[in-house]
């Protein structure tokens, strides 16, 4: 699971500035997807986080791994990060990045949890209900056949119930 | 207990007519570090301070119904992260744990349905007396009421102990500090207070909060309590030296807000928290995982606060509102008689006076072993009885000069006439101050041998003979003269610092009495027969 490092937050504070400036967010974005592919391979991930491993020795490695695929602030971005030692926080710093990138952006991510998969009608209804509040709405959407009825939409760290399950729930607990 | 049909009927109504609103909304975060009782949480963006949290259900064994979740509080709002407290067993939180708010700030039950009970700071029974069901529930934490809303000091609390009541008077509201090493009787000064309540029927609800302690130590004070029937007008509220440090933080606030529901509803309260300096660790414990700052002696800066807040919900409430009190016996223990350390300090200075414990006394056999020195009560004074006050001044005075004389005389036997009468007195009123435990005395009692001891009556009574004299003495106006002890609690007249003139002379003529007719004659019997 990616952690919520409050160093990582700073990093991606800073690359978020430069984003905002030059207007890069989808380059950004995409370029930090393919570092972390790259790292995906624990030999790699196992160098870069030695510290026995000079940073040029770390750098050129980099270099010849991601080549042209991307961009130069990129690298920068990693050279730092490996000056540093930090290469463990880059999954993180990916994860805050997003966060701010969705918010300057103004996208909303909300995620659907339903009993039965819904239905195109019931997904338009749904996207028309939470897009009045503006913003780009993205959904992803789960089943799960536990809430017996009705959905759970989560957005950030809010959740609207309207499962039957917790109906249930709150009518045992006043029956309590 | 039965569920009845009509109710269920009516829940379901009420749930089916409500069923077109969104049933819930919450706010979760997720754990990002869990230990020693601490949990740290992303997310939880709307959390309150010193709000309820729900972490996941400990899981249930097979075939018994699912667990309550645990609960937590929220005590430090972060940038992004709320640092909670977990009441109660943590082992089966895991990091990437699901938390979510409750909307309620942490809250205990309060009500009659309390009294006689052992219940846990979250207001959970642990008695095995089945469950607790009141309708009303109080926040833990509640700003102290405010100077319009209260009155001074002005009905005493007889705790039945003579030194006490005579020489450091308690007023209802007030707020005493009982302070001393391990073992010299702490404790037994709340017990025979709790007692004497009961004894009395002074109706004054007794709440005993134990912080920190050995469980084997409560459960003897709960039996002591039952078999005095004081259980009956008492609460216990325990957070024992097993729980989680975050249940003995709590403890004391909890017991306040028990506490405060007298107060508030017109009639009295008296409440121990026993010990402070434990709750100071388990406070300290607590600020350090959540990684506040330490200062000195690595508590943390709020200390003080800690407690000032803490003990100023112990008030006297004003007629307007009904006229409640809470009254506080925080108790402190010292490491080697030292009381200029930190938390020792802090707590004298919030609290309106101290009842000091002493080793050596206690060891020299003068129990309770109060240090009449270094004992204050900064208000109970204007709460006694006024003939309490009259004979006590003079108490505290005789105290004192044999204090002095008694450490001088150590020296030489060369002493005068006058010395030598001053030591004898103090010496009988030293021995009438003992007194065993679990036998508090009523005031009217106190009063009557306070003022044989002070008008010289007992100074040609051998030493080993003061207990004795006392207790035929008592017999004797119990039976022969009633009126006297009625006169002495119903005594309104303004203090001049003296007994009223003729209320003096009727006592003086009724011991006369005593001397002759009783005393005198059994002591010759006493004689004969040894």
């Amino acid at each position: 699971m990616a952690g919520r490092t409050t160093a990582a937050k700073r990093y991606a504070q800073a690359i978020a500035a430069i984003a905002r400036t030059d207007n890069t967010w989808e380059q950004w974005r995409q370029d930090l997807a393919v570092v972390q592919e790259a790292l995906q391979n624990p030999d790699l991930r196992l160098t870069l986080e030695s510290p026995r491993i000079t940073a040029e020795r770390k750098k050129a490695l980099l270099d010849e791994t991601l080549g042209n695929r991307v961009a130069p602030a990129t690298k920068n971005l990693l050279t730092v990060i490996g000056r540093r030692g930090r290469f463990n926080l880059f999954a993180d710093v990916a994860v805050w990045f997003d966060d701010i990138a969705d918010r300057a952006l103004d996208v909303r991510r909300h995620t659907v949890t339903s009993a039965v998969p819904l239905t195109d009608q019931q997904r338009q209804r749904l996207l028309r209900q939470l897009s009045e509040d503006g913003g780009q709405v993205v959904l992803s959407e789960r089943v799960d056949p536990a809430l017996i009825g009705g959905f759970v939409v989560r957005h950030e760290d809010l959740i609207h119930d309207y499962s039957i399950r917790t109906r249930l729930e709150t009518l045992r607990e006043r029956l309590n | 207990m039965g569920i009845r049909s009509e109710d269920i009927v009516r829940a379901l109504q009420d749930q089916i007519q409500n069923l077109d609103q969104p049933v819930r909304t919450t706010n979760v975060g997720t754990v990002i570090e869990v230990g020693d009782g601490i949990a740290r949480v992303y997310g939880l963006s709307q959390a309150m301070s010193s709000e309820l949290l729900e972490f996941p259900a400990p899981p249930s064994k097979p075939g018994e119904p699912p667990q309550p979740p645990t609960l937590g509080m929220a005590l430090n709002l972060e940038e992004d992260a709320v640092g909670a407290i977990i009441l109660g067993e943590y082992a089966h939180i895991n990091e990437g744990a699901e938390v979510r708010t409750t909307g309620r700030i942490a809250q205990v039950p309060v009500g009659d349905a309390l009294l006689g009970r052992v219940v846990s700071p979250v207001g959970e029974p642990l008695d095995g007396k089945g469950p607790i069901t009141t309708t009303e529930f109080r926040p833990l934490e509640i700003v102290a009421p405010g100077v319009i809303k209260r009155q001074e000091v002005r009905q005493p609390l007889q705790t039945g102990i003579k030194a006490i009541d005579t020489m450091i008077p308690i007023g209802r509201g007030q707020r005493e500090l009982i302070i001393g090493d391990r073992q010299t009787g702490k404790t037994a000064i709340i017990v025979d207070t709790i007692i004497n309540q009961t004894r009395q029927k002074t109706g004054i609800v007794c709440i005993y909060v134990a912080i920190g302690q050995k469980e084997a130590k409560v459960a003897q004070l709960v039996r002591t309590l039952e078999e005095a029937g004081a259980m009956q007008n008492s609460i216990v509220v325990v957070a024992g030296a097993a729980d989680p440090a975050a249940l003995q933080y709590m403890a004391p606030y909890a017991g306040t807000a028990m506490g405060e529901y007298y107060r508030d509803s017109g009639r009295d309260a008296f409440i121990a928290y026993d010990d402070l300096s434990k709750h100071a660790w388990a406070y300290r414990q607590v600020s350090l995982l959540l990684r506040r700052p330490p200062g000195r002696e690595a508590y943390p800066g709020d200390v003080f606060y800690l407690h000032s807040r803490l003990l100023e919900r112990s008030a006297k409430l004003s007629a307007d509102l009904g006229g409640g009190s809470l009254t506080a016996f925080p108790v402190i223990e010292t490491q080697l008689g030292d009381i200029s350390t930190y938390i020792p300090t802090n707590v004298i200075s919030i609290t309106d006076g101290q009842i000091f414990l002493v080793n050596d006394l206690f060891y020299a056999g003068i129990r309770p072993a109060i240090s009449v020195g270094l004992s204050v009560s900064r208000v109970g004074g204007s709460a006694q009885l006024r003939p309490t006050r009259a004979v006590a001044g003079r108490l505290r005075l005789d105290m004192a000069r044999f204090r002095e004389l008694a450490a001088f005389a150590q020296f030489g036997s060369d002493l005068d006439r006058a010395t030598q009468q001053q030591l004898t007195r103090g010496q009988r009123l030293q021995e009438l101050l003992k007194q065993p435990q679990y036998s508090p005395v009523p005031i009217e009692e106190q009063i009557l041998m306070v003022f044989a001891g002070i008008t010289g009556r007992m100074d040609n009574v051998a030493v080993e003979d003061v207990a004795r004299f006392e207790r035929e003495a008592v017999q004797f106006f119990r039976t022969t003269h009633p009126e006297i002890f009625e006169r002495f609690l119903t005594e309104r007249q303004e203090s001049t610092g003296r007994l009223n003139a003729e209320l003096e002379a009727a006592l003086n003529a009724a011991f006369d009495e005593f001397e002759q007719r009783v005393w005198a004659a059994d002591s010759q019997t006493a004689a004969a027969a040894g």
